[in-house]
C-alpha cells in the first residue's frame, strides 16, 4: 500500500472488517475492542492502539478536576449531603448520588451518559492518600 | 448461612479466583488474582488490580487517577469492573486500579487488594495449602 488513499482505503478495509465483528451493532461503543482503528474518535479520546479506550475512561480532565474537588470538599466536612454516597458526575456536575456503584453506573446509564462523558466518585474516599503495595517483588514472588 | 469457597496456593501464593464480566456481551472470564493482604488498608477506594488489557475489555466507567507506591509505582487510572463469585453469591461492580501487565505478579492476571479480601472472613481454614473466602 503506498500513499494516503492507498492508506485511506486500507484504514476503510479495517474499519470494513471490524464493523463485522460481534460489538459493532453499537458503533460509538468505547468497548468495543478494535476502537482504536475507526477513524474517528468521540470527543476527547485519542485514537492510539489499545490506549483508547482508556483514554476515554480517564481523559475527561475537567470533570475529573471537579471530581477530586468534591471529594476533597466531602471528605472536610463529615456533614456534607455526599458523605458516605457514591457520585455520577458529567458536564462538572454531579448528577447522580446513589448508595453503591452499581447504582451510580445504572442511573449514569439510564440518563444517557456514556463512560466517554462521565464517571463516577466515591465521595468519601481518599484518592490523594498513595496506596501502598507492601508486597516484596512481585517477580520474584513468581519465581521468575 | 455461610457459603466458603478454597483455592490451593499457586507456588505458596494466595490466590484468589472470580469471574470478569464483559459489560457489552456479558460473557463472564475467569481470572486468578494474587490474594494480598499487603495491597493497601481497608480504606483504599480500590478492590483490584488488573491488566490495561483487561480493563479496556471489562471496564464499565472510569473514576479518578490513583498513585501507589511500594511494589507498584506511579500513577494509574481507575475504573469499574463488574465481578462475579457464584459460591459466594458476589455479583457486584468493584473499583479497579489499572497497570500494566508487567507490573503484575508473574503468571497471575492482577491482586486483590484488602479492602476486597477485608468484605469477607478470609484464611486458610485450617488448611495451610489452600487459601479461601467465607460470607
Amino acid at each position: 500500500l503506498k500513499g494516503q488513499a492507498a492508506t485511506g482505503a486500507f484504514t476503510a478495509h479495517l474499519v470494513e472488517v471490524a464493523s463485522q465483528a460481534a460489538f459493532v451493532s453499537e458503533p460509538n461503543s468505547l468497548l468495543f475492542t478494535l476502537d482504536w482503528i475507526r477513524p474517528q474518535a468521540p470527543p476527547g479520546c485519542t485514537p492510539v492502539k489499545h490506549a483508547f479506550k482508556l483514554d476515554c475512561m480517564n481523559d475527561q480532565a475537567k470533570n475529573h478536576e471537579f471530581a477530586r474537588r468534591i471529594n476533597r470538599e466531602t471528605r472536610s466536612d463529615p456533614a456534607s449531603p455526599y458523605a458516605g454516597k457514591y457520585l455520577g458526575i458529567a458536564d462538572e456536575q454531579v448528577v447522580v448520588i446513589a448508595d453503591s456503584l452499581a447504582d451510580v453506573n445504572a442511573q449514569l446509564d439510564a440518563q444517557g451518559f456514556g463512560a466517554h462523558n462521565s464517571l463516577w466518585v466515591e465521595a468519601s474516599a481518599d484518592y490523594d492518600t498513595p496506596i501502598a503495595f507492601w508486597s516484596v517483588d512481585f517477580k520474584r514472588m513468581g519465581g521468575g | 448461612l455461610i457459603a466458603r469457597v478454597l483455592w490451593p496456593l499457586e507456588k505458596g501464593q494466595p490466590i484468589v479466583r472470580l469471574y470478569l464480566r464483559e459489560p457489552r456481551t456479558g460473557i463472564l472470564l475467569p481470572r486468578t488474582l494474587l490474594a494480598d493482604t499487603g495491597a493497601g488498608s481497608a480504606q483504599v477506594p480500590i478492590e483490584l488490580v488488573l491488566s490495561e488489557n483487561d480493563v479496556a475489555r471489562f471496564g464499565e466507567r472510569g473514576t479518578t487517577r490513583m498513585v501507589s507506591s511500594g511494589a507498584i509505582r506511579g500513577e494509574f487510572p481507575t475504573a469499574s469492573v463488574w465481578i462475579e463469585l457464584p459460591t459466594l453469591d458476589v455479583s457486584r461492580p468493584v473499583a479497579v486500579m489499572t497497570v500494566p501487565f508487567a507490573q503484575l505478579p508473574q503468571d497471575l492476571d492482577g491482586i486483590v487488594t484488602y479492602r476486597f479480601l477485608n468484605s469477607f472472613t478470609f484464611g486458610n481454614f485450617g488448611d495451610k495449602t489452600q487459601f479461601g473466602l467465607e460470607t
